[in-house]
């Protein structure tokens, strides 16, 4: 598991937590069953408190991404590939329609966005 | 389970008096009591350890009375005094012994261990040590038997930047253990930045604020506002207004109510330990 916290981020450092470790097991780099290190191992690796880890933990426990087995710790849970696309096209929905809202801000067409995108798409 | 409860606690010398101190500090977690010199953190841990008879209220420590259950109670403590060590002329491995000797549940792997970390040779003698080693010898003395609830006079005054980054990672390694908690005192915020869990404010003998950080990040804002809308500055949710050039700056504990009676395009940011303090302890 890699995470790297910023201060200058403004995003809550919580949240940077969260979405660094959903992203992971979204792209299957955290397999289902992993074990996940304990709250207060990574509070010390990522220097951030207690407190701040175990709400981040929790967040990722209500959504159905991880376990918490009591005096076991926390692993990646077991997902259906359906649940896991969907996560992953959401992932994607949540950054396009920000982009859609800066096109319409600035006046930009949707047929000039799909030229834009499947530029972006092929060139990768 | 709290670590350390206290209710409702008064103590009042001839010029200074400590009023009506509540606290909460919850088994597992660390808090940081922030205070200028003077402002009764040192008497607030003089009193919990019962070094100070207190006048009102209740210090429960894991549910133990710090006065009728004082054994019970403060076999679960490690304090680290202001100014621990002693005699100038006593060789660290002597002042060690002599502590130890106290404590039942003594580590003496641990304790070793501390010292060749913190660079410190048993040989070495009191009066030789900086103020920066003084203060580590003691941190190492009260990490070293077993004990539950931590407290920790200014653990990093003295120390540079370097040193105190150090002690506080030190700290931090200690909660890895669940069962334990720390409350340690300092007048530098950005000591709390990283790993505090929950921030205390003390001033002129009370405390301002008690918070966890989760919350803070939450519901607290500071607020840059041209104007003040009328009635917003008696408000519980306003914590301090500080006029500056533009207008004023004004600290809230409660940003989502109070809103809608602000300019919508008001900025808000999320404060730091310092800017907390800058708004809610007055100047001298």
């Amino acid at each position: 598991m890699k995470i790297i916290i910023s201060n200058a981020d403004p995003t809550p450092i919580y949240e940077q937590v969260v979405k660094q470790v959903q992203k992971q097991i979204i792209a299957g780099k955290l397999p289902p069953g992993s074990a996940l290190p304990s709250i207060r191992k990574l509070a010390v690796d990522l220097q951030i408190s207690v407190i701040t880890t175990k709400r981040a933990y929790d967040e990722l426990e209500r959504d159905g991404f991880i376990n918490t087995v009591g005096g076991k710790g926390s692993f990646v849970a077991e997902q259906s590939q359906e649940l896991l696309t969907e996560k992953k096209m959401r992932e994607v929905e949540k950054i396009l329609s920000q982009a859609v809202k800066e096109a319409r801000s600035l006046g930009i067409k949707l047929e000039d966005m799909h030229v834009m995108l499947d530029l972006i798409y092929g060139g990768e | 389970m709290n670590a350390l409860h206290i209710t409702g606690l008064t103590k009042s010398f001839s010029k200074f008096s400590l009023e009506n101190i509540n606290l909460e500090l919850p088994q597992g977690y660390i808090m940081g009591l922030v205070g200028k010199n003077g402002a009764g953190k040192t008497t607030l841990f003089k009193t919990i350890m019962n070094q100070l008879l207190k006048a009102h209220g209740e210090i429960q420590i894991f549910g133990y009375d710090h006065q009728t259950d004082e054994a019970q109670a403060k076999s679960q403590i490690a304090y680290l005094s202001e100014d621990p060590i002693g005699m100038g002329d006593l060789s660290l491995k002597t002042q060690k012994e002599a502590f130890a000797s106290v404590y039942s549940d003594w580590d003496e792997t641990k304790f070793q261990l501390l010292m060749s970390r913190f660079n410190l040779d048993q040989k070495m003698k009191t009066k030789t040590l900086s103020k920066g080693m003084k203060v580590k010898f003691g941190i190492a003395l009260a990490l070293s038997h077993n004990a539950k609830l931590i407290l920790l006079d200014e653990p990093t005054a003295g120390l540079d930047p370097v040193a105190r980054n150090e002690v506080m990672g030190l700290l931090q390694e200690e909660l890895r253990d669940e069962s334990k908690s720390i409350l340690f005192s300092t007048h530098v915020t950005s000591d709390l930045d990283g790993i505090a869990d929950y921030l205390t404010i003390i001033d002129q003998g009370q405390i301002l604020m008690s918070e966890n950080r989760e919350t803070i990040s939450d519901d607290w804002r500071i607020l840059k506002l041209e104007d003040l809308p009328t009635g917003v500055s008696s408000l519980d949710a306003v914590q301090g207004i500080i006029p500056t050039s533009f207008g004023y700056s004004l600290l809230t504990s409660d940003f989502g109510n109070l809103q809608e009676r602000l300019p919508a395009d008001t900025p808000a940011e999320i404060p730091n330990y310092a800017d907390i303090m800058i708004h809610m302890v007055k100047g001298d």
